[in-house]
């Protein structure tokens, strides 16, 4: 599992994914350039999560061919930080803990105070996640999500933040473009306002 | 990045002493079913004879309840997304849950093994170092088996039903031989009466961490 060209940071050729008779995606081709924020929208059901799980390496399409800058598999892992639907921390752990697991694989584990300070979590990274809000949690899987590859999967990384926290996090993420590849299913108009590129999926097939 | 499994079995650890979540009904687990052991074959004249099984079963018990959570709690909370995404080929997440498994498993047992000696009145074994060294392969080999068949187990409905159908028949060369070397160990035999079973002990081991490391990237 290794790289073969890196044209551009994520590319999806053909990619066909079927659950049973259904198909989550159909033949989906795009091209994500290097240091762009891209928004990917459609209705629930479209197959956005399906596509940034694919991405992420979390799932493997039917047919058609999925690479990060030109690799597979633990080589594509090392270039994608990922934030899924729920912000899935450990609440045994610290916030800084729980930065520094995944930031230490990354060799960033030198990042995690500014990580943490960029979504506003710094008074919290001392505290056992268990403790934290909805919001908070939102706030810490995004901050882990950048401690890890350059390119970001980012599944609705707005929900469950009040307007403050929304906006802080969209200016956050926005200040990033450039430095790192975003790609972001969203309902947000904000986060689509934002973006470089809108990519609409609406039964599987972009649009 | 070698060091991958062993990170991954220090989050385990630290979240484990820190949660209790496995190692006490573990070790209540184990401990009742030695205590319940040692009480049914109290008059027994051969009770040393079923004193490996007791023990073994109580720690196959044991070790089966906190298997089930190897994988089960990563994906209940989410975090098995965290732990694929990782940069890393995957079956050094595999090895990293064994370690954790393993150290589970292997603490009640050296809690297990005393506990029986002293309440059963037993001496210390003179093959001491022996037995250790049983239970050691006996707990790696239930922490190889457990972690890869929690992993398949884990996305499935009804997987605490499912791990014990998937697990039990895949342990029985594992216990037979642990119980075996376990026995003749405490009898005080000469390790060359046993050297058989450390054997196979040792195969089982090594084939199972191999296959399941080489595998559980389409396991899981």
């Amino acid at each position: 599992m290794g790289r073969a060209g890196s044209a551009s940071v994520l590319a999806f050729e053909a990619v066909t994914r079927r659950f049973g008779a259904r198909r989550a995606l159909d033949g989906v081709t795009f091209r994500l350039a290097p240091g762009t924020l891209t928004a990917l929208v459609g209705p629930n059901g479209a197959g956005k999560t399906t596509l940034l799980r694919l991405a992420a390496t979390l799932d493997e399409p039917t047919s058609g061919r999925v690479t990060v800058e030109g690799a597979t598999g633990a080589a594509a892992r090392r270039r994608v930080g990922w934030l899924g639907a729920e912000p899935a921390l450990y609440d045994d752990l610290t916030v800084r803990e729980n930065l520094a697991f995944v930031a230490g694989f990354h060799g960033r584990a030198g990042g995690v105070e500014e990580a943490a300070a960029r979504f506003g979590v710094t008074p919290l990274l001392d505290a056992r996640a268990r403790g934290l809000s909805r919001g908070e949690r939102q706030r810490v899987a995004l901050a882990r999500a950048t401690l890890a590859g350059d390119l970001l999967l980012l599944d609705e990384p707005t929900t469950a933040l009040d307007a403050e926290g929304a906006d802080a996090a969209l200016r956050a993420l926005v200040e990033m473009r450039g430095e790192r590849t975003l790609l972001a299913a969203t309902h947000d108009p904000a986060l689509v306002a934002k973006a470089d590129r809108v990519l609409r999926l609406d039964g599987g097939r972009l649009s | 990045m070698s060091a991958a499994w062993w990170r991954v079995a220090g989050k385990d650890v630290r979240v484990e002493l820190r949660s209790r979540a496995t190692l006490v009904p573990a070790l209540l687990t184990g401990l009742l079913v030695v205590v319940v052991g040692l009480l049914a074959f109290h008059d027994l004249p051969e009770r040393g004879m079923v004193a490996a099984g007791v023990l073994w079963i109580g720690l196959a018990f044991a070790g089966a309840l906190g298997l089930a959570r190897a994988f089960g709690a990563e994906r209940d909370r989410g975090t098995l997304d965290v732990l694929l995404t990782l940069p890393v080929e995957r079956g050094h997440v595999y090895l990293g849950k064994v370690a954790a498994s393993f150290a589970t498993i292997l603490l009640v047992a050296l809690v297990l093994v005393p506990v029986y000696l002293v309440a059963g009145g037993e001496p210390v074994p003179l093959q001491w170092p022996g037995l250790l060294l049983v239970l050691t392969l006996g707990a790696l080999g239930l922490a190889a088996t457990g972690t890869m068949m929690s992993a398949l187990a884990s996305g499935a409905r009804g997987r605490e039903t499912l791990l014990p159908v998937l697990l039990v028949p895949v342990l029985v060369p594992l216990l037979l031989a642990s119980v075996h070397a376990t026995q003749d160990a405490l009898a005080g035999l000469p390790f060359a009466r046993w050297r058989a079973e450390v054997l196979v002990l040792v195969g089982y081991d090594l084939a199972f961490l191999a296959a399941s490391t080489l595998l559980f990237e389409w396991g899981v």
